[in-house]
């Protein structure tokens, strides 16, 4: 009885302190940790780097924050035209998320076996189906999801790229990574999240996640703050600055005109 | 260290390229010094197509408009070519026929389809104006050529004697035409509800109207078409930037710096056209936008789905 219970409570601690184990066994450092959107922004790069076990691969994962999406649906009317039909709605979707990795996801299956796949194949952008609620009255949530993701890619904010994961020498049973990931320039201020999980044999072995802040600064963080908490006085303004504008310019082409 | 080609729009969430904006708002600029039209059904689609979410795209188009319509005004009134008084008639109907155009549109989205009647709407409207156009601009260009100017007064029509036989005639010298103040009313009323319907500010609908059904010489209506689309766009977007927050100001001033250059320009080519020349161009443009329409309605498109408030 006292043996059983020495299992047990020994059993739990194992179990209790894996995903700390886990997390210890992976180090990451991404730089910069604050991205500042100013006024010549066009899009950026993260620098991401550490130490992984020596026999795991390195996916990479820039995500954004979960998010309500409110669509239309596509369909054909009286089957000649495509319109704009029935909403849809689509929830718990990140609004940025791009996988990074030194090879294609199926490369990185190896003899790991179908649980241990589903495993790490929720790292890929058809991963985040699982996640994702869809609320559709006529498309299929299969086929809604499928044109989802193919909406997101068109826009750069769902991507899958191959190749931009390095790896150093292995010593003492680890190996260094970097890699560097580019942001797109269509990037709204707000939490993001650079997420590391080192897979080997087709199974995530560990994880780790560092934040990144993103913030508009200097001229678009002024010009925001006037659209969104004074929006009367940034319309009037927009309009006068406008017309003065046009009237600038039909000045400027009269003086010439005159001589 | 290179010249910065790139800005960040705030409001749009995305950089664009400052050169590339600069040359869709000339190219747009002179297409609206031209013809008059505020330019709405081009450029929108375009800044659409360039990466800019489409209400973020027609509101900043809208505040654009409104810089470029003022140039355009200018350079117009400079060269005589604005009527205010036929404008300031055309623009209260407009008004009024607008407001009445978006109790209408709500009611249709509450029925359902509301968005097959508009697009049906719109290529109906721009190939039935598109084709008119077209054709009577040549066959007034033949008729010049070959029998001159005292051709064209072969009947007085139903419509003409119509007109007259309305009450409170009055004179509108810069048009050159005497009708009843009834009829720019009435006619900016019906262009209001259509525009609002279709969501434009209507310039392409108003200048042939001007044309063929107020008679007033093409030079003139091109001003005068400037100058209501100026009040109309000014309305659109202090409504936009405070109900919706979908003014992108720089994106809408970069625009505008290209449109203006551009709609000078515009008005000055414009002069140098014949009236039919710029008739049968303007109807052209019209028709190749009705048929870029009907593509899209019958072609499968890329994705099956659509932002809320996309076009």
């Amino acid at each position: 009885m006292k043996k059983s219970r020495l299992f047990a409570a020994s059993l739990i601690f194992l179990l209790a302190s894996a995903p700390a184990i886990a997390q210890d066994s992976v180090q990451m450092t991404v730089t910069p940790g604050l991205l500042h959107i100013g006024t010549f922004y066009d899009g950026t790069s993260l620098h991401v780097e550490g130490t992984v076990p020596a026999e795991s691969q390195v996916v990479l994962r820039f995500v954004g924050a979960s998010c309500e999406l409110h669509m239309r649906e596509r369909g054909k009317v009286l089957g000649v035209m495509w319109m704009n039909l029935d909403s849809l709605i689509f929830r718990g979707v990140p609004s940025v998320c791009l996988v990074s990795s030194a090879l294609a996801f199926d490369k990185l299956a190896g003899s790991g076996g179908p649980e241990q796949q589903e495993d790490f194949k929720s790292l890929e952008l058809s991963g985040i189906q699982a996640e994702a609620q869809v609320e559709s009255n006529g498309l299929d949530r299969r086929v809604a999801f499928e044109e989802f993701l193919k909406l997101k890619r068109g826009e750069g904010l769902y991507r899958e790229m191959v190749g931009n994961v390095a790896y150093g020498p292995a010593s003492n049973g680890r190996k260094t990574f970097e890699a560097d990931i580019p942001i797109p320039s269509r990037l709204t201020p707000g939490a993001y999240q650079v997420e590391l999980a080192a897979i080997s044999q087709g199974k995530i072995i560990a994880r780790t996640q560092q934040p990144v802040t993103v913030d508009l600064v200097g001229f678009p963080a002024l010009l925001s703050r006037l659209a969104f908490d004074h929006a009367a006085l940034y319309g009037v303004l927009a309009t006068v600055i406008a017309i003065l504008a046009g009237l600038a310019i039909g000045m400027v082409f009269q003086s010439k005109g005159a001589h | 260290m290179g010249i910065p080609l790139h800005l960040y729009l705030p409001i749009a969430g995305n950089s664009v390229n400052i050169l590339a904006i600069l040359g869709l708002g000339g190219g747009v600029g002179l297409l609206s010094g031209i013809f008059g039209v505020g330019g709405g059904f081009l450029m929108t689609p375009l800044l659409i197509m360039m990466g800019i979410p489409a209400t973020v795209a027609a509101a900043s188009d809208s505040n654009q408009i409104v810089g470029a319509s003022t140039s355009g005004t200018l350079a117009h009134f400079r060269l005589g070519n604005v009527d205010f008084r036929m404008g300031m008639l055309l623009l209260i109907g407009g008004v009024v026929g607008g407001t009445g155009g978006v109790q209408i549109i709500k009611v249709l989205r509450q029925l359902g389809n509301a968005d097959f009647l508009i697009n049906v709407t719109y290529v109906l409207m721009l190939g039935i104006i598109g084709s008119y156009m077209f054709f009577e601009s040549l066959q007034s260009m033949r008729k010049v050529k070959s029998s001159g100017p005292a051709a064209s007064k072969e009947k007085e029509s139903l419509y003409a004697r119509l007109m007259q036989s309305l009450p409170w005639q009055m004179e509108f010298k810069r048009s050159g035409v005497r009708l009843s103040l009834l009829m720019p009313l009435i006619l900016g009323v019906l262009v209001g509800i259509l525009a609002a319907i279709m969501g434009v500010g209507g310039g392409f609908i108003m200048v042939p109207v001007m044309v063929y059904l107020l008679r007033m010489p093409m030079h003139v209506v091109v001003g005068t078409s400037l100058f209501q689309i100026l009040f109309t766009c000014i309305n659109v977007t202090i409504m936009q930037a405070w109900e919706n927050h979908t003014v992108d100001f720089i994106l809408a001033l970069l625009l505008l710096i290209g449109s203006s250059i551009g709609a000078q320009v515009g008005a000055k080519v414009g002069k140098k056209l014949h009236g039919d020349q710029l008739k049968i161009l303007l109807a052209s443009l019209v028709l190749v936008v009705m048929v870029k329409m009907l593509y899209q309605l019958l072609a499968r498109p890329d994705t099956l789905l659509a932002y809320v408030g996309g076009h």
